[in-house]
């Protein structure tokens, strides 16, 4: 009869024991996968703030770096695009964004009068912050994603995943293209 | 430049040398006195608990023979402790004119203070001691040298400090009549075994350095040696994950290598994400690596902040690491290195 009660307690205590890992797991993986739209989230409004400095900013170069124009419009054109597209779209755009301006960084420092110009120093350095900020973001996004992909696979967890419907999310990947080296000579071709 | 400074300290190793030695004997004199001083009183506490013992289980008092031996024995310590006093001046006052000498050799521009108090609010912001088992209102530092830097250069200080605890702390604070005992430690038994006399009490000894810098952070970023994953790999950042440091909540970053050395507590994943470039980790990692000892860095508002434990302490030229006629080529490299790390 002890060891039938015994049985009984031990049989109990493990399956409140697994029900309570069950329940802690679930809501650890929804709290990931929140985390993730979270920093999402955060990245598009930080596209946002910077794309709205970009027509002041193409104002302010225009003038100067009139031979330019193919850089120029190409960043015009992609920030009128972004206004349109949907999240993950305005994701990628926004890594184009930021390369297109690092280029154009690199391309002002060929007039000397575009850098003496107090509005285009004040553009710069905001945008500088900016893509500061958006680096960080980026970073926290895949740092989420990798937390909850994860924890997605791993054993045990794996199990509460499966019956969740949890699915790997993807991590922000720099295109192939920008991984390369700037090509400087190209950027100051007419 | 290097060449320079590297001949230039060959000089002063020269210059200084027979100072160094007379220092160095100097301190052997102080180790034996304190020994001998720190014994007597454990022995004396001993000796005093044992006879309120007997006498209270005998019911008897001493005799007057007794008191005139303890009135001699008394009359004896108070000389030792005399000369001990005596001696750590004089070897104190020493080691200030020598490391005077060579800082000002070493580092023209900067100026040293050989009894500064480091502002209490620097040591509050930087929120680093709170984490060494100090308790935040009662952490009180004691300052035994700086060096501060021009302002061209961004004004670092470096101070040797010590840091101590007036509580004990943790799991020790709840049990009944735990000071005493821990005091006493601290106070008696430690400098019998080796710990500098000033040190003793100590919760933390060494270099603490701090500089402002264009950062801006908002929250505090803690870097913390991370032991843990030298023992259990991975799964440190399984345990790190429930902890929490001042607040401060543990995060993982994309450096392998830095992350094998340090542990990032902040308040903000992203505004660590912002001072936490993958440049400057491997910045820091550099120099972790050079200084071969363990790092606490904290970033909060526009300051940088670093502690690097030196328990024999770090402005001393009797400091029991540096027995191999390299004094001042350390000293000038450890400098070196804290301002490399505060300047980014």
């Amino acid at each position: 009869m002890n060891a039938v009660y015994l049985i009984v307690t031990v049989a109990v205590m493990l399956a409140i024991g697994m029900a309570a890992w069950g329940i802690f797991t679930s809501n650890s993986l929804i709290y990931k996968r929140n985390r993730i739209r979270q920093c999402r989230s955060g990245i598009g409004i930080v596209i946002k703030q910077r794309n709205d400095l970009i027509p002041n900013l193409v104002g302010a170069v225009k003038a100067y770096m009139g031979h330019e124009s193919d850089l120029l419009a190409r960043i015009t054109e992609i920030r009128a695009r972004a206004l349109h597209q949907s999240e993950n779209e305005n994701m990628e755009s926004g890594a184009e964004i930021s390369s297109l301006l690092s280029r154009l960084n690199i391309a002002a420092e060929n007039y000397p009068e575009l850098k003496a110009d107090n509005q285009f120093l004040t553009l710069q350095h905001q945008i500088t912050e900016m893509e500061r900020e958006l680096q960080a973001v980026r970073r926290t996004y895949n740092a989420a994603v990798a937390d909850y992909n994860n924890a997605i696979a791993m054993f045990p967890s794996s199990v509460i995943a499966s019956w969740g419907k949890h699915t790997p999310e993807k991590e922000i990947v720099i295109p192939e293209s920008e991984m390369h080296g700037i090509n400087v000579s190209e950027l100051f071709k007419k | 430049m290097m060449n320079q400074n590297v001949v230039d300290i060959e000089c002063l190793d020269r210059e200084l040398h027979g100072r160094l030695i007379h220092v160095r004997r100097l301190g052997v004199v102080v180790r034996s006195l304190t020994i001998v001083v720190y014994s007597a009183v454990l022995l004396w506490i001993a000796g005093c608990m044992y006879t309120a013992f007997w006498g209270w289980r005998s019911g008897l008092e001493p005799s007057y023979d007794t008191w005139i031996r303890v009135a001699v024995i008394f009359v004896a310590f108070l000389l030792l402790h005399f000369l001990l006093m005596y001696s750590l001046s004089a070897l104190k006052n020493k080691e200030i004119l020598i490391m005077r000498k060579a800082l000002h050799h070493l580092f023209p521009g900067a100026t040293y203070s050989a009894n500064s108090t480091i502002p209490r609010t620097l040591l509050n912001n930087s929120a680093l001691f709170q984490l060494l088992d100090a308790d935040e209102d009662s952490a009180v530092s004691t300052g035994y040298g700086s060096i501060v830097f021009r302002e061209d250069e961004g004004s670092p200080a470096i101070y040797d400090i010590g840091v101590s605890s007036g509580r004990v702390s943790g799991f020790l604070s709840r049990l009944p009549v735990v000071g005493f005992p821990i005091l006493l430690y601290r106070s008696v038994v430690r400098p019998i075994f080796g710990a500098p006399i000033e040190s003793s009490r100590h919760s933390f000894r060494g270099m603490f350095g701090t500089q402002t810098a264009p950062l801006n952070c908002q929250g505090n970023v803690f870097l913390l040696p991370d032991r843990l994953e030298e023992k259990i790999g991975y799964l440190a950042h399984s345990i790190q994950s429930f902890r929490s440091k001042n607040g401060a909540r543990h995060m993982v970053l994309e450096d392998v290598e830095f992350e094998h050395l340090f542990a990032v507590y902040a308040d903000d994943e992203i505004e660590a994400r912002k001072i936490l470039t993958p440049a400057m980790m491997r910045h820091i990692t550099e120099v972790r690596r050079s200084f071969g000892k363990d790092i606490l860095i904290s970033f909060s508002g526009n300051r940088i902040y670093y502690a690097v434990p030196y328990p024999d302490g770090f402005l001393k030229p009797t400091r029991k690491s540096l027995n191999d006629g390299k004094l001042f080529e350390q000293i000038f490299r450890e400098i070196q290195l804290g301002r490399k790390l505060l300047s980014f």
